[in-house]
């Protein structure tokens, strides 16, 4: 009896004991899905497609805000934000709630584990040029902004980092730029990953280059000594010289639904809308268009006939020619929905469809579909805008760049004219087209810099954010506020607000940037560093 | 369904335990022949025989025949009986009084066995044993006639003195109570007593399965008889406890039906983590994991999957026990802070006869609120005009704006018809169907005396009163235990649930919200119309007017469809070896496995999925418990008596799953994956393990002060290895004075007190430590992405949270139990939080893991229990229960403000953890004021001006709770009803919000008749609006407030009372305008009192049904949700939050609450 007893607590003591014994869990906490050791130039592919393929930056950057702000488009109630400058933080604060969390995130960790690396370096050069390329947007955006710091939470454990003025980020921009396209040979390890080039070293080169030169013109306002030497050094180490240079993504043929990136992001804010929600042109594009006779506006402006616009797949029939046959060619005006102008219905006879009654609304022209399919290239940085920078730059400050300012400035129309071909189903402007358009608008002494920078807001068509920054810079082209009574905001606003989010969670270092704003007040009519009266 | 299950490969080495035992089980059980007598139950306390022998003679229709010189009448007798049959029942009484007894039909004869006047004194002796014929010391020996007590020596031996003839009563806890009569000629005798499990007095289960007499026990327990929510049925039977327990909040949502349900016992004790209780079912922790919610992200969508608890069939629940406090659950561990509930279910062992049971609930369900806080005389348009163009009517469809509804004007509507203006009358009601709920059981059980087994079908069929929207679940539930000779003990059970639900509700801000989606249709334009009109021609998606995010509720219902799909099996074994009397091991394996499967389909057209999209999630969660227990009991003195337990367990859970995403649907004849383009799969594994130790000391000292202390030592696998153990332990005491102090019983006839504290030490969930990549579940262009998939900050310093809680209480009992107390007050207190804390994106993280933060709660329970009416045929039982928390935030980590719980989608609303505020805060911005407190205005529109900061402006946790059950008991016949009472929380609702803005809302009323008057006066005054206010004759709405008329001298702004009316369709349109606005009138009192059910029942008299063969027939009419007695917030249920996690106080496009009417028959054979 007694043996058997204490058998039997030999047995369950010692049982337990084993259980409780162990606090070691092998890899029990370890997550068996994810790695914990990626290669980083995955991370590189990723920010690259999400530039441009996230729905919701490019939605509520582009869309919604700077390309309605800049009077390109307009007149749908999804961008009222924009074109009648109604004011919403929260729209305001995707590019950075979103951004920082995501493409900051991991180009930060991704330059951090490949720098030292000497089986790395050209990797490592091209995630340095897309970092300065990534925080350009944001600052250019919101100004000051977290930079030095950014993104290190996890790497070195600071979960508040300050706020580094846009001077200092310019600053380090160039520096950068500098170091990483003089880190860059073909030589070394190859990145095929890199979804802009496919790896091509030379073309980086000329990225870095190009960025560099793009950059440096913000500072022609504020800081117009170091905008030219930078303008220099960067033309000087070699900026794109041709179309076929041009930085550019080709997206893929995904419908986005707020979880892919595949699609262009810019894309599918436009064709997620049935077509009684779509923006429309604004008539500020379409004028400025019309008085140069700008052979790309009756491609780029269309009219369509939908048999039912509240279906968002119902065929879309471009109507364009019978209707600028009856009345002429009409977007809508800044600051007004696309109903606010009446249009008496037009009687067109429709192939399939018989005579149509086409209301208002659908008379109102559209960017052409062909500009806007989900697969449709983002052009990130063109030859094009490089071109009439540097003819900005001729004119501006007589520096010697090349070929004379007024040459710069035809490079800059042809190549505007011609990238359009990289569209698939977009139009093929022929030589005699593209002089034509370069004869009848002359450089005219005296509007020199209008001109040139506003044929870089018509080459940036579709890049929203890049044709904010430059009227704000040169403050051409000459856009009229829109005053309507859904706003009290009576100037066209010029930076994005800081997000609430960051407010409360970075108050100290917020409160710091926001009281270096002209005014110290965070709001979207003030100025940002370089964007000077 | 085990072929399906074996096809799927899972088969766990330890179900194959369990299957075994269940063979043995059922193979073992002999079919004892059913007797066809009858079997009663009796509890005597002390009571004369002559009253014992009247009980016996009414309740089984016999008669006594004695001689009365020759039977003692006021022999007292203490005797418990449990469905016993007459024969047992006599032979018992007739052990305690010493008498021979014979049966002859209905009479029972009765004789002393020796004549009074012949008793000798002699001195009895022997020894006691136990079933294994070990010795047993400490027996409470007793001569019920003398009323002498001893207790037996170390080795079991006893003498007592006793008269031939005389009742000697052997009693220990542990063992049935054994009576001989003593006879001289066996002055030496040896008793055997046996073990039992079940106790004579009120015994209820504690930790571990542990039974403890309730007077024991040093903390609140709360119980519930599983007959008591049988009958009126909720498809979720946790939400059958609202209003029946103190302390206990049950929050059901707006999920509908198969939706979860938020229980939060004494208040949240973490900021971030998990407040829900654990729930234990027979002893064995099961998973209790939210399939799938809305979110507590400001743009939550989605759908409710429902919670595990759901799966337990109130039919085969025996008992519900909460557990409140820390004290009481200390030996279950961290995941036990938040409370216990333990489900006990019904086990064979109850009958000795086969037992078959049938219940049934039919019900029907329809809507319980409905639209009560809108106009219903203006109807579409804007500016109080008519609408002119076709066009015009598109824009406007949900606006309320337009001039007073007339059916004698025609106006022209968005598809260019005219109608006439009139008000369709409960327009959005019709969109809704009646529901019905089906279901019903069948129940076998047997038992013989070394084998018993219960085995539960049961079936449920619901409709909802969405259209479309369906469940069905099917339980299955067996039991069984088995004794092999006569120290092993087998017990096993296995549930197997299968699930499914088709077409839940989306809720909150997701496209397919039908609630939100009929928000503001103006009162003109019926409903119906888009039963035909949501599609066109080429079966695409028309939009109706809402636009991307609101889509057409019938393309949602007819086109749309989401599908879930649960299997669960529920299964344990345990053994038990009873070593010796006072030495018991017990093991135990359990594996609780649910395969959850969630598809949805959104056809090509609809918004946000033009190209068609099948989204697929695939989940396992398995849990798996081991544990082995080690108790020794003894009777150390006669007044003294020990237990100690030891165990130790392992929990390990193992949850892993795959979300697939499939669009681009190109074969569009058959929704399958297959038929889509382009898929993606993302796999996800959630993993972790508690290694535990434990042991558990009670004392007791002469059944009147009883001690209890508990240690346990847990090491968690989340936790950082140098840093994962956590020892926390815990005293409680009962002291039941009544007892000690000898006090009359004829006024209070119980009172104890109770005393307790504990600590809970809690870790945090997997995979917290470090970052993690992952690629991007596509590739692009055959390349490859990937990036960081961590997206909280990981923190590898990471320690256990500590919950000390403190409690005292009193059980008062009065008038022979006629009027119950039972008061309780508890603190808590939680420190180093473990919180997902806000981190500034900038960081590259949203948020952070850290530990930081303590938040209390001090409360009071009070359940006072009373019989106002007992009588022959009348009784009434009237409960009350009444809970008080206070959930306070006491700090959080330095420098950071507050912590989100959730974010409203409008208004800059959050529900938030705030030091010095309630838990769950409601943020928001207030209106400007001036210094005397009045609204300021902007001087334009009127609208009052948004405060520069967010304040608190609620709270959405409850001040105080309670429920009112009253029993009404005549004859065969009862009626109960329960009351639920919640009280002191706000509910920020945006249903009410877009009401307002869209012109729905009563209160855009004041104003509109004043204007269209005004207006039809100018124009006929030919007047200009300008002239016309120059004049100062506009009319209109004026809105309550001041507007800056200037500044003073200082500079200081003068503020005027506002006195000018203006258009109430422009005042309102600019009412909420993006990213401004104001919160507080759409923040209302959630404060409710709702009737939660009523049942009428009937049982039919034994005379009836015995002649059908029937033994127990009960009908019942029932009622859950009938209606609501009270509540403030118009046009939705109070009841309404969208989310289950802790931001509590939010609602966005609620669908209407469901009330039920029904029938439940409950027949036993």
């Amino acid at each position: 009896m007694k043996r058997y007893l204490i058998r039997w607590m030999v047995i369950s003591i010692s049982m337990m004991l084993i259980l409780v014994s162990c606090n070691k869990f092998g890899d029990v906490n370890t997550d068996p899905t994810q790695s914990s050791n990626l290669d980083p130039a995955l991370q590189l592919a990723l920010v690259q497609l999400r530039f441009s393929g996230d729905p919701d930056i490019n939605e509520r950057v582009s869309v919604i805000e700077t390309m309605p702000l800049v009077q390109q488009i307009g007149g749908d109630y999804e961008n009222r934000y924009g074109f009648e400058y109604v004011e919403d933080r929260q729209y305001m604060s995707d590019l950075w709630e979103i951004g920082y969390p995501n493409d900051v995130l991991n180009i930060v960790d991704a330059v951090a584990r490949t720098s030292n690396n000497p089986a790395k370096t050209n990797l490592n050069a091209i995630c340095r040029i897309m970092k300065v390329y990534i925080f350009a947007r944001l600052t250019d955006l919101y100004g000051d902004i977290p930079y030095s710091q950014a993104g290190d939470g996890y790497l070195t454990g600071v979960v508040r980092p300050v706020f580094d003025t846009q001077q200092s980020i310019y600053k380090n921009f160039f520096t950068e730029l500098t170091a990483a396209v003089a880190e860059l040979d073909a030589s070394k390890d190859a990145v095929p990953q890199d979804i802009y080039y496919q790896g091509n070293i030379a073309e980086w080169k000329k990225f870095g280059n190009s960025l560099h030169l793009r950059l440096a013109m913000r500072l022609s306002k504020v800081d117009p000594a170091t905008a030219q030497s930078e303008v220099m050094a960067a033309y000087n180490a070699g900026v794109f010289t041709s179309n076929s240079d041009i930085c550019f993504t080709q997206h893929a043929n995904i419908q986005d639904n707020y979880s892919d990136i595949r699609g262009n992001g810019v894309s599918n804010a436009f064709t997620q809308q049935p077509d009684n929600a779509r923006p429309r042109v604004c008539n500020t594009l379409i004028n400025e268009m019309n008085s140069t006779l700008d052979p790309r506006l009756q491609y780029i402006a269309r009219v369509y006939w939908v048999p039912n616009p509240a279906d968002v797949l119902s065929p879309r029939i471009d109507i364009t020619d019978s209707v600028t046959a009856q009345i002429p060619l009409t977007g809508v005006d800044a600051g007004h929905y696309v109903y606010d102008v009446y249009l008496n219905p037009l009687n067109i006879n429709i192939p399939g469809y018989g005579l149509v009654s086409v209301p208002s609304d659908s008379q109102k022209a559209q960017l052409g579909d062909w500009m806007v399919t989900n697969d449709a290239p983002y052009l990130h940085l063109t030859y094009a805008e490089t071109e009439f920078l540097l003819a900005e730059a001729t004119m501006r400050w007589g520096l010697s760049l090349g070929v004379d300012a007024k040459t710069h400035y035809q490079n800059g129309m042809a190549a505007a004219c011609q990238q359009l071909s990289l569209f698939k189903g977009g139009p093929v402007l022929t030589d005699t087209q593209i002089q034509q358009f370069q004869i009848n608008n002359p450089l005219i002494p005296g509007k020199e810099l209008q001109q040139i920078d506003t044929q870089l807001w018509v080459a940036l068509l579709l890049n929203g954010p890049e044709a904010f920054a430059n009227w704000r810079r040169t403050g051409f082209p000459v856009l009229t506020p829109a005053i309507t009574a859904e706003s009290t905001t009576t100037t066209i606003p010029r930076r994005f607000e800081y997000p609430l989010t960051e407010a409360e969670q970075n108050s100290a270092n917020l409160n710091k940037a926001v009281a270096a704003i002209g005014g110290g007040i965070d709001t979207w009519t003030a100025r940002v560093w370089w964007d000077v009266q | 369904m085990q072929k399906k299950l074996l096809i799927k490969q899972f088969f766990y080495r330890s179900f194959f335990k369990i299957a075994t035992v269940l063979l043995l089980i059922i193979s073992s059980v002999s079919y004892g022949q059913a007797q066809t007598k009858g079997l009663y139950s009796f509890n005597w306390q002390n009571t004369p025989l002559s009253s014992v022998i009247k009980q016996v003679e009414n309740a089984a229709k016999v008669h006594f025949s004695y001689n009365p010189k020759d039977i003692d009448l006021n022999h007292k007798i203490t005797l418990m009986v449990s469905s016993k049959d007459i024969t047992q029942v006599v032979d018992l009484i007739a052990k305690q009084i010493g008498a021979n007894y014979k049966i002859v039909g209905e009479t029972i004869m009765m004789q002393a066995i020796k004549d009074k006047k012949g008793t000798q004194h002699f001195h009895l002796s022997g020894k006691v044993y136990d079933g294994e014929h070990n010795e047993l010391p400490g027996v409470i020996i007793t001569n019920v006639v003398t009323q002498k007590s001893l207790s037996s020596g170390t080795n079991g031996d006893f003498t007592i003195d006793a008269n031939e003839g005389d009742s000697i009563r052997f009693k220990m806890v542990g063992f049935e109570l054994t009576t001989i009569t003593a006879t001289e000629k066996e002055k030496n005798v040896n008793i055997t007593m046996k073990s039992t499990s079940t106790e004579l007095k009120a015994v209820v289960v504690t930790a571990l399965g542990i039974k403890r007499e309730e007077k024991a026990l040093g903390y609140s327990i709360a119980e519930i008889d599983g007959n008591d929510i049988k009958k009126a049925r909720e498809p979720n039977i946790i939400n059958s406890l609202e209003g029946r327990v103190a302390g206990v909040v049950i929050t059901e949502g707006a999920g509908g039906p198969a939706g979860a349900s938020r229980v939060i016992i004494r208040g949240n004790t973490s900021i971030t983590g998990n407040n829900q209780p654990l729930y234990v079912v027979d002893g064995v922790p099961i998973d209790n994991s939210n399939y799938g919610s809305v979110g507590s992200s400001q743009y939550a969508a989605g759908v409710d999957m429902g919670d595990a608890i759901s799966a337990i069939n109130p039919d085969d629940v025996a008992t519900i026990t909460v557990l409140k406090g820390p004290s009481a659950s200390a030996l279950y561990g961290s995941r036990a802070a938040n409370g216990v509930i333990l489900i006990t279910t019904k086990k064979g062992s109850d009958k000795k006869e086969l037992g078959i049971e049938l219940n049934s609930t039919s019900s029907i369900e329809t809507q319980l609120t409905h639209q009560d806080g809108n106009q219903y005389i203006y109807g579409q348009g804007n500016a109080e005009q008519l609408n002119t163009t076709q066009a015009q009517a598109e824009t406007n469809m949900f606006t309320n704006f337009g001039p007073r509804l007339d059916p004698n004007l025609q106006v022209i509507g968005f598809d260019g018809v005219y109608r006439p203006y009139a008000l369709v009358p409960n327009n959005i009601q019709g969109f809704f169907r009646t529901g019905s709920t089906f279901t019903n059981t069948v129940a076998f059980s047997n038992s013989n005396d070394n084998t018993a087994f219960r085995f539960s079908a049961s079936d449920l069929r619901n409709n909802d009163i969405l259209p479309g929207s369906n469940m069905r679940r099917s339980t299955f539930n067996f039991t069984g235990s088995s004794k092999f000779g006569s120290k092993i003990t087998m017990e096993a059970k296995l549930m197997y649930m299968n699930e499914d639900v088709i077409n839940r509700p989306s809720l909150a801000d997701d496209p397919g919200n039908i609630g939100n989606n009929f928000i503001g249709l103006a009162n003109n334009i019926n409903q119906a119309y888009f039963k035909q009109g949501y599609k066109d021609a080429q079966g695409d998606y028309v939009d109706w007017g809402g636009g991307q995010y609101h889509l057409d509720p019938y393309w949602v219902i007819n086109e749309m469809k989401n599908e879930t799909t649960k299997n669960r099996i529920l299964g344990g074994v345990q053994g038990n070896y009873a070593i010796t009397s006072w030495l018991n091991l017990q093991g135990r394996v359990s594996t609780d496995l649910t395969y959850f499967d969630y598809t949805k389909y959104s056809p090509i057209s609809t918004p946000n999925s033009l190209f068609g999209e099948l989204d697929d999630i695939n989940q396992k969660y398995s849990t798996t418990e081991a544990d082995l227990l080690l108790s020794i009991q003894k009777q150390v003195t006669p007044s003294l008596w020990l237990s100690a337990k030891f165990g130790s367990s392992i929990l390990r859970v193992d949850n892993p799953g795959t979300t697939g995403v499939n669009t681009i649907m190109t074969v569009t004849d058959v929704v399958n994956i297959n038929s889509f383009s382009d898929k993606t799969v993302v796999a996800n594994e959630y993993r972790e393990q508690t290694n535990s130790f434990y042991g558990l000391l009670t004392a007791a000292y002469k059944s009147y002060l009883y001690l209890d202390a508990t240690l346990r030592r847990d090491a968690s696998s989340t936790l950082p290895v140098n840093n994962n153990t956590y020892t926390y332990p815990s005293l409680s005491s009962s002291f039941v004075f009544t007892d000690a102090f000898k006090i009359d019983k004829s006024v209070l006839s119980f009172g104890k007190i109770r005393l307790s504290g504990a600590e809970v030490g809690t870790a945090t969930s997997a995979y917290q430590l470090q970052q993690y990549y992952s690629l991007y579940p596509q590739t692009f262009n055959g390349q490859p992405l990937g990036g960081i998939a961590t997206t909280v900050l990981p923190n590898p310093h990471l320690k256990p949270t500590r919950t000390t809680s403190y409690e005292g209480g009193t059980e008062l009992k009065f008038f022979n139990d006629r009027l119950g107390l039972d008061a309780t007050y508890y603190t808590s207190k939680s420190k180093d939080q473990i919180n997902l804390v806000a981190a500034p994106y900038s960081s590259g993280y949203g948020e952070q893991i850290i530990n930081a933060g303590v938040i209390d709660n001090k409360g009071v329970e009070i359940t006072l229990n009373t019989k106002p009416i007992v009588s022959k045929d009348f009784t009434w039982n009237l409960n009350v229960n009444f809970a008080k928390n206070t959930n306070t935030v006491e700090s959080l980590a330095a420098g950071v403000p507050y912590l989100t719980l959730s974010d409203a989608r409008w208004l800059g609303v959050s529900i938030v953890a705030k030091p010095g505020s309630p838990y769950g805060a409601i943020l928001g911005y207030d209106a400007q004021r001036d210094s005397k407190g009045d609204v300021i205005l902007d001087p334009t529109t009127l609208t009052p001006l948004q405060s520069a900061d967010r304040t608190v402006l609620g709270k959405g946790t409850w001040n105080w709770t309670g429920g009112l059950t009253n029993s009404f008991y005549y004859k065969n016949f009862g009626l109960t009803m329960v009351i639920d009472v919640k009280q002191g929380a706000s509910l920020f609702s945006m249903t009410n919000l877009f009401d307002v803005i869209d012109g729905s809302s009563a209160a855009t009323l004041p104003g509109r008749a004043e204007w269209i008057q005004s207006e039809e006066e100018r124009q006929s005054a030919g007047m200009t609006s300008a002239q016309w206010a120059a004049a100062g004759k506009v009319q209109g709405y004026v809105p309550q407030g001041v507007v800056q008329t200037g500044t003073n001298a200082n500079g200081t702004p003068i503020y005027t009372k506002n006195t000018k009316a203006l258009d109430p369709s422009v005042y309102w349109g600019n009412y909420y305008s993006s990213g401004n606005g104001i919160a507080t009138p759409f923040i209302y009192d959630a404060s409710y009192i709702k009737m939660r059910e009523i049942t009428c029942s009937y049982q039919v008299p034994t005379s009836l049904t015995s002649k059908w063969k029937i033994k127990d027939l009960a009908i019942a009419i029932v009622s859950r949700n009938p209606f609501i007695i009270h509540k403030n917030v118009p046009n939705v249920d109070p009841d309404s939050n969208y989310t289950n996690g802790n931001g509590q106080g939010l609602e966005y496009g609620s669908l209407p609450s469901r009330k039920s009417w029904g029938f439940n028959l409950n027949l036993k054979f």
